[in-house]
């Protein structure tokens, strides 16, 4: 169905060292998603969901085995190449939203423009047209401080998405909201991954989440385990 | 993989935005290591101020006598049994001293008299080239001639002119003023002169006559000092040995000891400089105080803002760019204490030379030193956190815990 994995994983293990003890978190981890592909991660707490995202969004780094980011090896990157590769490729949605409470809404979201070196006014207008299509132009002058969570993460990601990112990375983006303002938020996320055909991994608990995506793999006892309907 | 990585640099705008962003809402703490800095950099700029102007002061007292000036002094231990000042005058005429102003002085105290006051007066007898070689001003009259030499003449300094008039008679050129028994007739009256700290004559509370007036007034008188002035294109420091040779050999029975006025000036200078360097040590080291105040700032700002790091680095912030963010923030709160710090320090100055009467006047390197201190205390400081930012991993800086 997909002529190119976007990103491909096989053999990977992490361990988290812990009171001088190696932990392992995920171990041989074999794992594929195509190019506009929508893949849902679940598992109970502490299995290693967060730890796989992160691998696969370059914030953190394998102990072993072989990734390939849009078909190319990752494992020997510098910390500069793997921060631009973020900067160009990467969205992230986080649960906890991550604006920086200084900034109005408007620049939180125009901030990953400016890493690329945009000007401020250019990078305000695409921010502002972003802030158009999550439904939060009115709130551009806001602080995060004075939006309702679900708002706070239209912000989250109008920002991941204002790059126009190739893959976006959502680790439980619905968390911290009720289960109303969960699903709109979903329904924007969907909406705007079919429209750009992007792809997209979102870690979540919710099983009726889980179901809107394309696929759906289990991250259990260190492994990937994918679900067939 | 050139594709992905593009290394595109962020905004140079952007970094000094992010930085006065977070400078805005830093608070309290930063307003306490903004104290520390303004304190340290101001008082590197009061004390090199507060230095220059009291050295313009200072250079001020001794312009009055002149750096051209020079004041011999001649000692004896007889107490000058043998001297008599006619024979003194010749020897100092005998000198051939060319290219040098040269005035002998013999000073005696004593008592004036007019109009039935009697004030205390000291009496210099001298010969005209005082003038010249003091740099007098004349109120009215004239000062000695060459042809007054047997005249019974006198010069009134400023404030005896004043005394003397005290009884509502004003003196006047022209009048006769009794000492010791002799009437002297006025012929010129000073204006008030800057009385230097060197010269052996008080201008304002002498009255000058000729050396021969002296003789009758005071036989006992002899010259004690020799003042020199030297021309517009001479060192004053080549003339000395010279000086020194020939007082030396025309006065065998005296000592001779001769004051520049340059020396002293140096001198006290160089006093000052080590009080500067002092008070500036102690500013630079509330600076450095400031400067450690400002690091704690920055280290808890860091700390505080350990998800908005890992946020950067998510969408793409290198190293360097965290790095440079705090930094620059750094650099921000240090320029800031900086601008403060050099109006306190110039207002401290002022203040300083308003109090002490002067007239301020800026010290130019006072500024650029101040600030720069300021900054390099503020990088230097500023360094460690920014640093310790920057080697956050984005999975460190992102996790709550
Ligand atoms: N930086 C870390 N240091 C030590 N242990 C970690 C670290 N990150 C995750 N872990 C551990 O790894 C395990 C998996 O964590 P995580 O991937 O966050 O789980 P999940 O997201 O599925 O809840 C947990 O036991 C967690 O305590
Ligand atoms: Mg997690």
């Amino acid at each position: 169905m997909h002529d190119l994995n976007f990103i491909s994983m096989r053999g990977v293990s992490k361990s988290y060292r812990h009171a001088g003890k190696l932990n392992p978190v995920i171990s041989q981890v074999d794992f594929q998603v195509g190019v506009g592909e929508t893949c849902a991660i679940i598992g109970p707490s502490g299995a290693g969901k967060s730890t796989l995202l992160n691998i696969v969004g370059l914030l953190d780094v394998a102990d072993a085995g072989e990734y390939l980011f849009m078909g190319r090896s990752v494992a020997n990157a510098q910390n500069d190449e793997l921060a631009a590769i973020r900067k160009m490729q990467i969205g992230f949605v986080f649960q906890n939203f991550n604006l920086i409470p200084r900034l109005t809404v408007i620049e939180n979201v125009a901030l990953p423009l400016r890493y690329r070196g945009m000007d401020r006014a250019h990078s305000l207008e695409h921010a502002m047209c972003m802030l158009q299509r999550v439904g939060m132009a009115q709130r551009a002058g806001y602080k995060p401080a004075d939006l309702s969570g679900g708002q706070k993460q239209r912000v989250a990601i109008a920002r991941a998405l204002v790059g126009e990112p190739s893959l976006i990375l959502a680790d439980e983006p619905t968390g911290s909201l009720d289960n109303q303002t969960a699903s709109e938020i979903l329904e924007l996320l969907l909406s705007i991954q079919k429209e750009k055909n992007v792809t997209l991994l979102i870690v979540t608990h919710d099983q009726g989440i889980a179901r809107l995506m394309q696929r759906q793999v289990v991250v259990r006892g260190g492994v990937v385990v994918e679900l067939n309907a | 993989m050139s594709f992905l990585t593009r290394l595109i640099t962020p905004a140079v705008t952007q970094v000094v935005e992010d930085a006065i962003d977070s400078f805005r809402t830093m608070g309290k703490r930063s307003v306490l290591a903004l104290l520390g800095i303004v304190i340290g950099s101001g008082s590197i700029v009061a004390v090199i101020n507060v230095g220059h102007n009291t050295s313009q002061e200072a250079a001020k007292i001794f312009q009055g006598m002149g750096v051209d000036t020079l004041f011999a002094k001649l000692n004896d231990e007889q107490r000058f049994k043998d001297s008599f000042l006619g024979m003194d005058a010749a020897n100092i005429r005998g000198l051939d001293l060319q290219h040098l102003m040269v005035a002998p002085v013999s000073e005696v105290s004593g008592k004036a008299g007019f109009n039935r006051l009697y004030i205390d007066v000291r009496i210099v007898g001298t010969e005209p080239a005082l003038i010249e070689v003091l740099k007098l001003s004349i109120s009215r009259g004239r000062f000695l001639h060459e042809f007054d030499r047997d005249d019974n003449v006198v010069v009134l300094g400023h404030t005896v002119a004043t005394s003397l008039s005290s009884n509502g008679l004003g003196i006047q050129v022209g009048e006769w003023l009794k000492i010791n028994n002799y009437l002297f007739k006025v012929v010129g009256i000073l204006q008030p002169a800057m009385e230097s700290m060197l010269s052996p004559v008080l201008t304002n509370h002498s009255l000058f006559m000729p050396l021969q007036g002296l003789a009758r007034v005071d036989s006992g008188a002899a010259i004690t000092d020799v003042i020199m002035r030297v021309g517009p294109a001479q060192k004053i420091e080549l003339v000395v040995p010279q000086v020194m040779e020939r007082l030396s050999a025309a006065f065998k029975t005296r000592t001779v000891e001769i004051v520049v006025a340059q020396q002293m000036i140096d001198a006290m200078s160089r006093q000052n400089k080590t009080f500067h360097y002092l008070l500036i040590a102690l500013g630079i080291i509330t600076l450095v105080g400031g400067g450690v105040a400002v690091m704690n700032v920055m280290y808890m700002n860091v700390s505080e803002r350990r998800i908005e790091i890992g946020l950067r680095m998510a969408i793409g912030a290198r190293r360097q760019d965290i790095r440079n963010l705090f930094l620059v923030e750094a650099l921000a709160l240090s320029t800031l204490g900086a601008v403060l710090g050099a109006g306190v320090g110039i207002a401290l100055a002022w203040l300083y030379a308003v109090i002490s009467g002067w007239a301020f006047e800026l010290a130019m390197l006072s500024i650029p030193l101040g600030v720069s201190s300021t900054l390099l205390v503020g990088v230097f400081f500023g360094l460690k956190p920014a640093i310790a930012a920057s080697r956050l991993t984005p999975v460190e800086a992102l996790r709550d815990y």
